[in-house]
């Protein structure tokens, strides 16, 4: 087709103004909206529906009226936080508190806790306070933000919060929970982290749910670090999972959340507002005095195991003050100790490490499991070269939180291994019960 | 009037954004399924405003359960994963349609969520796109210009809805649809049926669409003179259009004569929405619906409807009174119905006393009327301030129907505005890319092409065979190899058999009779493409089996898709007796051709068994 284009100026019109855009395919009129791909205006149709028309096929733009995109945010006004017998939501960004970023089309943390609270003031029986301690995906989440967070529980509950519930991103959640399991000890009252599988901007969100049960878990006769979700495809029921001893096990699921190696604490079903304990070893309240100890060693490495992993990526840990090793099985590295020529084991660089004064803890990468170095050769080997971690049926993201927390206050290898292989704060159990692996 | 109508039409293939097969390809049956359920709640619109559709819905707060089979869906149907890439051949098939009816296709699709919180989408959202602009059909009554064509998800297909809550079954959800919305143009129930023929016409021959029951659905969009756009949803049958509009024309005629006249009765000012409970005036009814009701929670209230006597069952459409359009608000609230003062109380079974103290605790006058509803507190309520809201809006009403087989409608919810819109952050924007359109031009070159080269044929054909093979589409599959064909497998068929050197009749009789004698057992016919055919004609021509034998055979072929002809025969034990054998089975059985026949009718040509008689004769 030669047709004579005159190239068109983007700047024809900004994002909200009315404008009629006469292109090859024929004149369309509608809102122009923020675009998110070079070369492509998107409109919005007066039917609702968007399109995309690219600027080579454009000849010309007219404004009709200018026009600016409403901010989704919900109208909010501030309300006077409760100082007496309440809950606190603590905001730290993540799906529930998401919505759509018009200019990259992306999913975004935005919503402000004060918002949440004016969503979920009428899923909760006692008041609400809220603040928003930060707003990020969990995928950026910090050893710092475990310290703010943890920090920000304990100031609650010490201003006579009766539970908090935080809303975190589910990506990293279990992390954020394992420490702050480690950074709460002695918690008279319930800490509850939530989140959302699906997005607050859409109907189907889990978010609502998720949140009731939270607030009724906060509410609950319940003390220690939980995480709560739903427990299966249905929206009726959600699990409170021992915050050491989780882990999210599918990618989007609403029930992605699982404990591990042990049952949940705590069954929630908010819409009859029940709530069934499942977990002999669920504590309830207490009055005893909470002891809030943030201190952490950043510098630690988490890594897998796996088939062809190279000596020298092994050697190159020496700069971390600690390791987690994800083992295979029973909590194995490549040992060679069939002699096989092929073979390369990695034996002799952990044990640089170890003699270099490296604590290096091996976790079931099976994930459910205790690690046993006794039943194989290469896990004696393991074992003889001072590796951690027997007879622990920890997650390897557990105990590389762990190892961040013990390496803060011990610095004797025999200490630290004491600690490691030692339950602190749930991380460990004794026994494998049966069931452990049906929830 | 004004009449513009909306074609849903399903596509052939995997579902639009995963890799499921719809049910009637994964083969039906009783499936194992598994089952959840959801709530849905009502969220903002990018632009900051909630959907007057979906807050209705959403006010209903209902419960929603889900069945989903394993064959024919994922997590993706069950809201549980994001959806994968967009279906390239659904994408291809909806370029055709946009090409055939030239409309201009986008430069990019930008797939949006369309709020639908009735259940019937696990995500609450139809996921939907323009992809295309303009463009027009060929009617009898001129060109009707096409305003979109939309590629869609099909919705999932309710099992039960009962009050508070419905079911659905999972295995249709996301099956590719094609959109096609005219501009409102027709001017007559006669038109609209007529334009969505010729729309349904176009789509079948394409070959690139689903066929069968629920497989196109019809959507119209109604409005006259002072009253209001209405969309009537779901007519499946197409003999119903002219029908479904007419009445909607009708409707909206009576109704606004009923609302000029409550309006001229009540002068200027509008009467205040008033509630009673009115349970103990029916502690004892004889009524068995209000008793057992009682038995629950449930309470009655009423309310009154000042100087309405005499207008709620004045009849607006066949069987369908205002009172009824009254109850249709209140349904949407839950409750199973509303009793209206037009209505025959004996009916019921109230009594004169239970009735006279209702209207005296309502304080009613002779020119008064009342509605009553029978339910849970909160429900009743919201249901007869529904049904008054109603009442004292004296225009139609923008809304939403729902499409009853006798060509009524009733009411379902508002009719959603551009706040049911959100984009689909999940699916990145498709550009359509040159190849592709030059793709979908092709492939429309080629239907048409074909549709010419298919009335040729056909002319050349005696009229008799022509009009027998005409009548007979549809009851062969497409065949894979002869795309060029696609538009009438039966005739493509036909000719390719001609050309193989099979006999004419044999052909003929097979396509027209035999296939149709199949289909009315009930047989389907899908499993046979011109390939599988031809072999069992050839089969037959060379004597594997008899033609007597072609109908059972081909129907063990339909039933087994990998079926041969040749197997077929041999397990039905249909092999043809011929020559010898056949000449040494009459000679052992020593009977006359017409009891020879009645026993070995299947297995043998009558012909060459009475050559074979007159030979043993002589």
């Amino acid at each position: 087709m030669a047709k004579a284009k005159t190239p068109k100026p983007a700047s024809s019109g900004k994002p909200g103004d009315s404008i009629s855009v006469s292109s090859d395919t024929g004149e369309h009129k509608g809102i122009l909206l923020p675009s998110n791909k070079p070369g492509t205006i998107a409109i919005k149709l007066p039917s609702g529906y968007n399109i995309g028309i690219k600027q080579e096929n454009i000849q010309k733009i007219e404004v009709l009226e200018t026009g600016k995109l409403p901010s989704s945010a919900a109208p909010s006004k501030k309300s006077a936080q409760p100082t007496k017998d309440f809950l606190t939501i603590l905001g730290c960004g993540g799906t529930i508190a998401s919505r759509i970023d018009y200019r990259t089309g992306a999913v975004d943390a935005a919503t402000s806790p004060q918002e949440l609270v004016e969503a979920f003031a009428h899923l909760s029986k006692k008041p609400l306070r809220a603040r928003s301690v930060f707003s990020i995906m969990s995928e950026d989440i910090t050893h710092l933000h475990w310290q703010k967070l943890a920090q920000a529980a304990a100031d609650e509950i010490n201003d006579g919060a009766q539970g908090v519930v935080i809303t975190h991103g589910t990506d990293t959640m279990s992390y954020s929970s394992a420490a702050l399991s480690f950074m709460l000890q002695n918690l008279p009252c319930p800490v509850i982290f939530t989140g959302s599988q699906r997005s607050s901007d859409r109907s189907s969100s889990d978010a609502a749910l998720n949140m009731q049960a939270a607030l009724l878990g906060a509410d609950s006769d319940l003390s220690g670090v939980f995480i709560c979700m739903h427990e299966n495809l249905s929206d009726d029921a959600c699990l409170l999972h021992f915050g050491a001893k989780v882990r999210k096990m599918h990618t989007s699921r609403r029930d992605a959340f699982r404990s591990i190696n042990c049952r949940p604490a705590a069954r929630v079903l908010p819409l009859q507002g029940k709530f069934e304990k499942i977990s002999p070893l669920a504590q309830p309240r207490n009055t005893g005095k909470l002891s809030l100890d943030t201190k952490l060693n950043p510098n630690v490495a988490l890594i897998y195991s796996y088939p062809g992993i190279k000596p020298e990526m092994v050697a190159s840990l020496s700069k971390y003050e600690g390791v987690v090793i994800a083992g295979t099985g029973l909590g194995h590295v490549p040992s060679n100790t069939s002699n096989d020529k092929d073979a390369v084991p990695v034996i002799k660089e952990i044990s640089a490490l170890i003699s270099s004064g490296i604590p290096v803890v091996i976790a079931p990468q099976t994930i459910y499991g205790r690690i046993n170095m006794n039943v194989y050769s290469s896990g004696r080997v393991l074992r003889e070269a001072g590796a951690i971690g027997h007879l622990c049926d920890f997650t390897p993201e557990a105990a590389y939180v762990k190892l961040m927390w013990v390496l803060a206050r011990e610095k004797k290898m025999e200490r630290i291994r004491e600690m490691m292989e030692k339950n602190l704060v749930g991380e460990i159990s004794e026994r494998s019960e049966i069931v452990d692996f049906d929830f | 009037m004004k009449c513009g109508l909306e074609i849903h039409q399903r596509l052939s293939g995997r579902k639009l954004f995963c890799s499921c097969v719809p049910p009637d390809e994964a083969g039906a049956g009783a499936l194992e399924a598994e089952k959840f359920t959801r709530r849905l709640h009502t969220v903002r619109s990018e632009l900051g405003e909630v959907d007057a559709a979906s807050a209705a819905e959403a006010s209903r707060s209902r419960t929603f359960s889900y069945s989903a089979p394993l064959p024919s869906t994922c997590l993706v149907e069950s809201d549980e994963e994001p959806p994968h890439p967009l279906s390239l051949q659904a994408l291809h098939a909806t370029l055709t349609i946009c090409s055939l009816l030239s409309s201009s296709a986008v430069d990019e699709l930008h797939i949006m969520r369309k709020n639908v919180i009735d259940g019937s989408n696990t995500s609450g959202f139809q996921r939907t796109a323009i992809a295309g602009l303009g463009g027009s059909i060929a009617t009898p009554s001129g060109k009707l210009p096409i305003q979109t064509i939309c590629i869609e998800e099909e919705s999932a297909g309710i099992m039960e809805g009962r009050e508070g809550s419905a079911q659905y079954d999972l295995s249709r959800l996301g099956i590719p649809l094609v959109e096609i919305a005219t501009s409102p143009d027709l001017h007559s129930g006669k038109e609209a049926q007529e334009a969505a023929l010729a729309i349904g016409t176009l789509l079948r021959k394409t070959g690139m669409v689903s066929r069968g029951i629920g497989t196109i659905r019809q959507d119209l969009n109604i409005s006259i003179p002072d009253g209001a756009r209405v969309e009537i949803k779901g007519v499946q049958d197409l003999s119903l259009i002219a029908l479904t509009v007419d009445l909607e024309v009708q409707r909206q005629e009576k109704l606004l004569a009923v609302l000029g006249e409550a309006k001229s009765r009540i002068g200027g000012k509008l009467p205040q929405e008033s509630i009673f409970d009115v349970t103990d005036a029916f502690s004892s009814t004889q009524c068995q619906m209000v008793s057992k009701a009682l038995k629950g929670k449930a309470r009655v209230l009423a309310m009154p409807l000042p100087k309405y006597a005499g207008l709620i069952g004045i009849e607006i459409a066949p069987n369908r009174r205002f009172g009824s359009e009254l109850a249709d608000y209140a349904r949407a609230y839950g409750v199973k119905g509303l009793i209206h003062s037009d209505e025959s109380m004996e009916k019921y079974g109230f009594s004169d006393d239970e009735i006279s103290e209702l209207r005296m605790a309502l304080s009613l006058k002779a020119e008064d009327a009342f509605l009553l509803v029978v339910a849970d507190e909160k429900k009743a309520r919201a249901a007869l301030s529904a049904a008054f809201s109603r009442a004292i809006n004296f225009t139609i009403a923008e809304e939403t129907r729902r499409a009853n087989q006798d060509g009524t409608s009733s009411y379902m919810r508002p009719l959603p505005g551009r706040a049911r819109m959100y984009p689909e952050t999940d699916v990145q924007p498709i550009t359509v890319t040159k190849e592709m359109l030059a793709e979908a031009r092709k492939a429309a070159d080629g239907i048409l092409a074909s549709e010419e080269e298919a009335k040729d044929a056909l002319s050349s054909l005696p009229a008799e065979l022509a009009a027998q093979l005409s009548a007979a589409k549809g009851l062969l599959s497409h065949s894979s190899v002869h795309k060029s064909r696609a538009p009438m497998p039966e005739l493509s068929t036909y000719l390719a058999a001609l050309e193989a050197g099979i006999d004419g009749k044999l052909v003929a009789s097979t396509i027209t009779n035999t296939l149709q004698s199949l289909k009315r057992e009930g047989i389907s016919t899908r499993a046979l493409d011109e390939e599988r055919l031809l072999s069992a004609l050839r089969a037959c021509q060379d004597g594997i089996f008899a033609r007597a034998a072609m109908q059972d055979v081909l129907r063990e072929m339909c039933k087994d898709a990998a079926a041969k002809p040749e197997t077929a025969a041999h397990s039905l034990s249909l092999e043809k007796i011929t020559g010898k054998a056949l000449a040494s089975l009459i000679e052992k059985e020593k009977l006359d051709l017409p009891a020879l026949m009645a026993k070995y009718r299947l297995r043998m040509d009558a012909q060459e068994a009475q050559g074979l008689l007159k030979n043993a004769k002589k």
